[in-house]
């Protein structure tokens, strides 16, 4: 899961990622309205956090000019949390809405929650032939025996499982499971899925040639 | 309007009426008085003449004896005199008053009564009252003349000094009558008049009125707290109209201010909450122990923690530094302390920060004594020096110049830096107000309160703060402090 942080304050702002990442998330961030709305234009995002206030474009203003063309699940950070500025926030397109200071463990579920929605799924749970995916614990089993995945290889099935019965592009899953900082030539995406296989059976994930991969 | 007595309507009702009423009983009184005089006047004129016919025609009557008074042959005597000296000699009395009864019937109610000095009846009508009182007789006192009321009588009276008195009236109970009648129309008009005029004055008190009821029912709504209303002027400029102006300024103030104060809070609770947000997510990241850490890890996470809460503190004492000088009255508190002093320890404390970016920092410190707080100004001087340090692009010089003006000392800090632009220039000493935030963001502990500080803090000691900016090029702040 691909996630773009639009935060003004440098020290918010690492600390946003740093959480996500090790939830799992890969991150990108902006320093500024401007940046944000640039790169939110630009990229394939699974969801924004969007904090309100900055400078350059604020967050309603960035809010508005991405909403016509781009229906990627954002999420709103604000300091301001009277009920006026909540409806705001939520008539203008936001998916949701958090005020600081928030708990992270919310942020992160909240997070979740905004990206299953909008792959149109409301279950947190996935069974698939034996095998079930939590996607609030990150854990996944088979036959109730936990299966031992690094975050990667995680990521990987868990946006395979959500869109089974589809072919996944090689690009599609750069675009998702990895930030800006990682090399999108190298081949780092068939050492993930070769070490799936390993761990889950080579008849699980097909490769599609030319196409990319698929679990049907 | 609980106790109807105490509001202004009901006093001014009150006054009118009692002013009304008294004018209208005195036009009445008068108007009465005068009528009365009036017809009184005519009845004694009319009486009189009745009077003089009377005696003329009763002397002359009995002139058919003229044997009797031989005295009054060849010279004329005046009437009563004649009519006196016949009545003495007592030869006239029955006829009298039949012929005066079938001759005249304008004097068919006129009788009359004559008398001699001691009181004797000489001659009397028949249709006169049982009891007449004669008029005392004063000796050599000349005629003596009198008209009165005598039940419902007029009647004229005479004493003359040869004897005579005499006493003829009229009934007048008709013209009594009549005055009773005008009283009556009078009183009945006049208290037409005064409950017409009560009723206009109560009007007229309540259209005076509305107004002021309108403007504390607005007022009320406002106390209520809908602070956006306010008070609709007529536009007439009456003096209504001004206490409504005056009002929606005050009104308009009192909202400001709140304004400010709420985005006041606002700003300070947003400033606080950020850093928080750093200090509550990275202790929450640290704390899991699933996900195995380097001791870098660690330390950078300390380390983001450290600025957040050092960030909190710089804002708490600003807010509380700011707190203290929006609640001290101006000119409290100073000792003698030199202005070249207080500036040095800013400038060696900046001077490690403008080092490093390459820019000179100039001073021209002579020695000046002012009346002060040393650390107040410390503050003022160490964010005007920081800020033309911190905002500067690098590679040029900020220069510190105190100079003597006559009554204050002036301390100029100039730079040769980016400049502030024409829209930001008015609102930079605003409390929270950010030229560019993502720059002063990135030096932890920009609290955005700094030159609002600086001015509260000038303004305190009767100073004043001014700047000058040009884009590109540089500029100059100007701290006027009073001298002594």
């Amino acid at each position: 899961m691909r996630v773009l942080v639009i935060e003004d304050d440098p020290g918010l702002r690492r600390s946003l990622s740093a959480t996500l990442q090790d939830e799992g998330f890969a991150v990108d961030n902006a320093a500024d309205g401007v940046e944000g709305l640039y790169k939110a234009q630009e990229g394939v995002y699974d969801a924004l956090v969007l904090d309100v206030m900055m400078p350059k474009l604020d967050g309603w203003q960035v809010l508005e000019r991405l909403r016509p063309g781009h229906d990627v699940p954002v999420l709103m950070l604000t300091a301001r949390d009277t009920v006026p500025d909540r409806i705001k926030g939520l008539d203008s397109g936001a998916d949701d809405y958090l005020t600081k200071p928030f708990d992270s463990d919310e942020l992160v579920a909240r997070l979740r929650a905004l990206i299953r929605r909008a792959a149109g799924k409301t279950q947190s749970k996935i069974d698939f032939e034996g095998l079930q995916l939590d996607m609030a614990r990150r854990r996944v089993t088979r036959d109730g025996q936990e299966i031992e995945l690094t975050a990667r290889e995680y990521s990987l099935l868990e946006y395979l499982l959500v869109h089974r019965g589809e072919v996944v592009s090689r690009s599609d899953l750069y675009e998702h499971l990895f930030d800006e900082t990682d090399n999108s030539l190298s081949n780092l995406l068939d050492v993930h899925v070769s070490n799936l296989r390993k761990k889950l059976g080579s008849g699980l994930i097909a490769t599609r040639r030319g196409h990319g991969y698929c679990i049907e | 309007m609980k106790i109807p007595f105490q509001s202004i309507r009901w006093r001014i009702q009150a006054w009118h009426g009692l002013i009304l009423l008294m004018a209208i009983a005195a036009f009445c009184g008068t108007a009465y008085q005068l009528a009365w005089l009036n017809q009184r006047g005519r009845i004694d004129r009319e009486l009189q003449k009745q009077e003089r016919a009377l005696i003329r025609e009763i002397t002359d009557r009995s002139g058919g004896l003229p044997s009797e008074a031989g005295t009054v042959q060849n010279k004329r005597i005046p009437y009563p005199q004649e009519l006196y000296q016949k009545l003495l000699s007592g030869g006239i009395e029955g006829k009298d008053t039949g012929g005066e009864e079938s001759g005249e019937e304008s004097t068919d109610t006129l009788y009359y009564a004559f008398a001699d000095a001691d009181g004797r009846v000489l001659l009397k009508s028949a249709n006169a009252p049982e009891r007449i009182e004669f008029p005392s007789f004063s000796e050599g006192g000349g005629m003596l003349e009198e008209m009165r009321m005598n039940g419902t009588n007029r009647e004229s009276v005479h004493s003359f000094d040869f004897g005579l008195r005499s006493v003829v009236g009229l009934d007048i109970s008709a013209d009594l009558a009549e005055k009773r009648r005008f009283a009556w129309s009078l009183a009945g008009s006049g208290v037409a008049l005064w409950l017409g005029g009560l009723l206009g004055g109560w009007w007229l008190a309540g259209k005076a009125i509305r107004p002021i009821q309108s403007i504390s029912r607005t007022a009320s709504r406002i106390a209520e707290g809908n602070l956006n209303e306010r008070i609709s002027l007529s536009g007439k400029d009456s003096e209504l109209d001004q206490l409504s102006r005056v009002l929606n300024h005050t009104f308009d103030r009192l909202n400001a201010t709140l304004e400010q104060q709420r985005q006041f809070t606002a700003d300070a609770s947003h400033e606080l909450r950020t850093p928080l947000t750093i200090l509550l997510s990275e202790s929450h990241r640290m704390r899991k122990r699933e996900i195995p850490r380097s001791s870098e890890d660690y330390q950078e996470s300390f380390e983001l923690c450290h600025e957040a809460a050092e960030r909190m503190r710089n804002l708490v004492e600003s807010l509380l530094l700011l707190a203290r000088q929006d609640s001290n009255p101006p000119g409290t508190e100073g000792i003698d302390c030199d202005l070249a002093t207080v500036l040095a320890e800013s400038i060696s404390l900046i001077k490690p920060l403008a080092e490093s970016k390459g820019i000179r920092l100039k001073s021209e410190l002579p020695s000046m004594l002012i009346r002060a707080n040393p650390e107040l100004l410390s503050v003022v001087f160490n964010n005007l020096i920081g800020n033309a340090v911190q905002h500067h692009g690098g590679k040029g010089r900020v220069q510190v110049k105190v100079e003597a003006n006559e009554r204050a000392a002036v301390v100029r800090v100039i730079d040769d830096g980016p400049g502030i632009s024409p829209e930001d220039l008015p609102r930079i000493f605003d409390r929270f107000y950010r030229v560019d935030r993502s720059r002063s963001d990135s030096q932890a502990g920009h609290s955005g309160l700094g030159l609002a500080l600086a001015k509260a803090i000038v303004e305190n000691v009767g100073g004043r703060i001014e700047v000058a900016s040009v884009v590109g090029k540089g500029s100059e702040f100007r701290v006027v402090l009073p001298d002594g």
